[in-house]
């Protein structure tokens, strides 16, 4: 049992931590260079990197893109090469999980005879971010589920555009009309491949979750160091340093239970240790990172609740994480259910 | 990063495993007995496990021990736990006492104390609070005075677990003036059974009495009973606390594990499994159960072999106080109005009342939580002092 990060790993973090944090954000091109997007990365080394990007708010296209999109492509021998999302949710009563169910899928990919695959229906709830320039389409062709590689560029017009509760994440709906796509991944896999890209998309999100709660801790530990009123700094209060030590326990707890989710995602052998470990990470990072985020504010008092405020920002992020497929509360019920019916 | 355990540490948790099954029953989710150890049965059960080598895991083999790492003392609590064996009062001994005697000790009193904490002849307890100094150690007043090759010591220790059993005591005593807090302390190693001292059981709020206070009336320790030297009792005792927090969390942790499997198979006896709610809220302890599992565990890889633990070790106390507390509560709610029986009229004898009951000192014993948020803010974030 050996519960610590090699060299290379980190080598790698400290790296993206120094280079996030300056005040230019990486491109695409410098994320290939810098390795974020080899496909020898395993899945602790990803969620290292996602933990950095959550500590810098850094903006979003390379974290959708190794959540939704980095198992399809790995399984069809693709390369990462564009920023990538994935559209699976449909209008009531298509699926909204990303696990499903499939047997709702409305939307249908249909070749013409001779000519190219043409996609039809609704997409609704496509995560966003400036930069992304391809989505992957579930939909229903001749064998079944499948999935589709549609370039944005491909639709007529602008897709609509529905705000997100984090600013940098709006979501796209999608009318698919006709447009021609290319198929990735059809046949009887795709039901376990969207399970693993939902463990994946979750954990990921997990370590970004933990990153952000890091980043809101420190902001609020340094405020509580420097600022003074009654003569000494807050943090000499308990009411304010006791909250911040319940803060940083929740981390460290939720930054466990991350780890060893992404650890349970390099081993594809038992599913149901991985829904497990994927489920407890998601509990405990989201509600960590909303806990941090909220004493971010309080620590900062008035000064943290204007726009202009990184914690703004921290928390908003923090929310479109807590209801990323399924509420927290969706996740806990599962798995109660899991250690109440289940021998464990 | 390798979760899985060693090819050794399979095989000595198995080996293990069956030995303890082959004289406990088991009670991984049925009611472990409630209430204490009795002093023959302690010494009888420490005298097995020293025969079987699984005493002194951790400690060097030339002190008696097998030199193993700390891992698989983790691995010893979790299974001890499993089997309800893990609280008793031979852990003071071998887990607190006996370290700080290897760390500090001098040659005769490693001699002289180690292999009887190893076979279960000598029981340890540990005297350090008092009632004027429970969270501020550095007030104790307790009081030792050089007298020709002994200190004469005269004071009131209290809160002390399993005192009634022991043989000895580790004392944290003042030997500088009275205003010198904590650099005028000294440990000593008191024979329990000398004239002047008197030691009563304290009844406690689930209505056992494992703990107890000593009473010192001018009581003789000599000189060779000094444990480190005079003056550095703080240091000694911080040794001594440190040990009891390095690999506690995992007897902690595992005990929690116990104590969820058995909420679970009381929730199905009640009927109560397919309630939402509890569902929801059994889940949240599920959470804080791996939670504070894999964090001991990373703890663990980062402190490398038998080093004191960092301060960030305190979260795992202070958050399995918690989570404790919540698992037994949740247990009485799952029982109903049943919750209001005790004793042989209620759900297995009561051993829920008991735990539930227990569980409010979980967030008082070792370091109160208190002091615990006080020394993270301090040590970990670096917030100015609160006092």
């Amino acid at each position: 049992m050996d519960f610590s990060f090699t060299e290379e790993q980190t080598a790698l973090r400290d790296v993206a931590r120094r280079r996030l944090a300056t005040p230019v954000p990486p491109s695409w091109r410098e994320l290939h260079d810098l390795g974020w997007l080899d496909k020898d990365l395993d899945a602790v080394d990803t969620a290292l990197l996602a933990e950095e990007a959550g500590r810098a708010h850094a903006p979003s296209e390379w974290l959708i893109t190794q959540a939704l999109a980095q198992d399809a492509c790995h399984a069809a021998g693709r390369p990462l090469a564009q920023p990538t999302t994935l559209a699976w949710r449909e209008p009531e009563p298509g699926p909204s999980r990303l696990d499903g169910p499939l047997d709702a899928l409305a939307c249908r990919a249909e070749r013409a005879p001779g000519g190219a695959v043409r996609l039809y229906g609704i997409k609704t709830r496509v995560p966003y971010a400036t930069g992304i320039e391809v989505v992957l389409v579930l939909a229903r062709g001749a064998d079944g589920p499948g999935l589709y590689r549609l370039p944005l560029a491909a639709l007529e017009g602008e897709p609509r555009t529905l705000s997100g509760v984090d600013t940098g994440r709006p979501w796209l709906e999608l009318d698919l009309a006709g447009v021609p796509a290319e198929p990735l991944l059809t046949g009887a896999a795709t039901g376990a491949l969207m399970r693993r890209i939902r463990h994946r998309a979750l954990t990921l999100l997990a370590c970004e979750a933990v990153g952000l709660a890091r980043a809101a801790l420190d902001s609020a530990v340094a405020h509580a160091r420097s600022r003074s009123q009654f003569g000494r700094p807050i943090g000499a209060y308990q009411a304010v340093s006791h909250r911040l030590v319940d803060v940083y326990s929740d981390i460290e707890l939720a930054a466990s239970l991350a780890y060893v989710a992404a650890w349970r995602l390099n081993d594809t052998g038992d599913e149901d240790q991985t829904a497990t470990a994927v489920a407890a990470a998601t509990i405990a990072a989201r509600d960590a990172a909303l806990f941090a985020c909220e004493a971010e504010v309080q620590t900062f008092g008035a000064a943290g609740f204007l726009w202009e405020h990184p914690a703004t920002h921290r928390y908003r992020r923090a929310r479109w994480i807590s209801c990323f497929d399924g509420t927290t509360d969706e996740h806990r019920g599962a798995l109660g259910t899991a250690v109440l019916d289940a021998p464990w | 990063m390798d979760l899985r355990e060693t090819a050794e540490q399979v095989r000595f948790r198995a080996e293990l495993r069956a030995w303890l099954s082959a004289r406990l029953p088991a009670a991984a989710d049925g009611p472990a007995p409630v209430g204490g150890w009795t002093g023959p049965a302690t010494r009888a059960w420490l005298a097995e496990l020293h025969g079987a080598g699984y005493a002194g895991l951790t400690w060097p083999a030339r002190y008696g021990g097998r030199g193993l790492p700390i891992s698989f003392q983790a691995i010893y609590l979790e299974e001890a736990a499993r089997v309800g064996a893990g609280e008793h009062g031979g852990v003071i001994g071998l887990g607190m006492v006996g370290p700080t005697i290897i760390a500090v000790g001098t040659a005769g009193q490693k001699a002289r104390y180690l292999p009887g904490i190893l076979s279960g002849q000598v029981l340890f307890c540990q005297g350090f609070s008092e009632p004027e100094a429970g969270s501020d150690l550095a007030a104790v007043r307790t009081q030792a005075t050089l007298d020709g090759d002994a200190f004469v010591v005269t004071g009131h220790k209290v809160w002390s677990s399993y005192a009634h059993l022991a043989d000895r005591c580790l004392l944290l005593a003042r030997t500088g003036p009275a205003d010198s807090r904590h650099r005028g302390l000294t440990c000593l190693l008191v024979d329990l059974r000398a004239p002047g001292v008197t030691v009563r059981p304290l009844r406690r709020l689930p209505g056992d009495a494992d703990f107890g206070e000593i009473v010192l009336d001018e009581v003789r320790v000599p000189r060779g009973d000094v444990l480190g030297t005079v003056g550095a009792g703080w240091s000694v005792a911080m040794t001594t606390l440190a040990h009891e927090r390095g690999t506690f969390g995992f007897a902690l942790t595992a005990r929690l594990e116990s104590q969820l499997r058995r909420l679970v198979a009381t929730a199905h006896a009640a009927g109560r499994a397919g309630d939402p709610l509890l569902r929801d809220r059994i889940a949240s302890v599920y959470v804080d159960l791996l939670a504070l599992r894999w964090t001991s565990r990373r703890a663990l890889s980062r402190l490398g072999a038998c080093e004191a633990p960092r301060p960030e070790s305190s979260i795992v106390k202070l958050r399995w106080s918690q989570a404790n507390q919540r698992l037994t509560a949740l247990a009485l709610e799952v029982l109903g109005p049943d919750a209001a029986l005790d004793g042989d009229a209620a759900y297995w004898s009561g051993f829920w009342q008991y735990h539930q009951l227990r569980s409010r000192a979980n967030s008082l014993e070792g370091g109160t939580s208190e002091i615990l948020r006080d020394v993270l803010a301090e040590r970990v974030l670096a917030l100015p002092r609160a006092r």
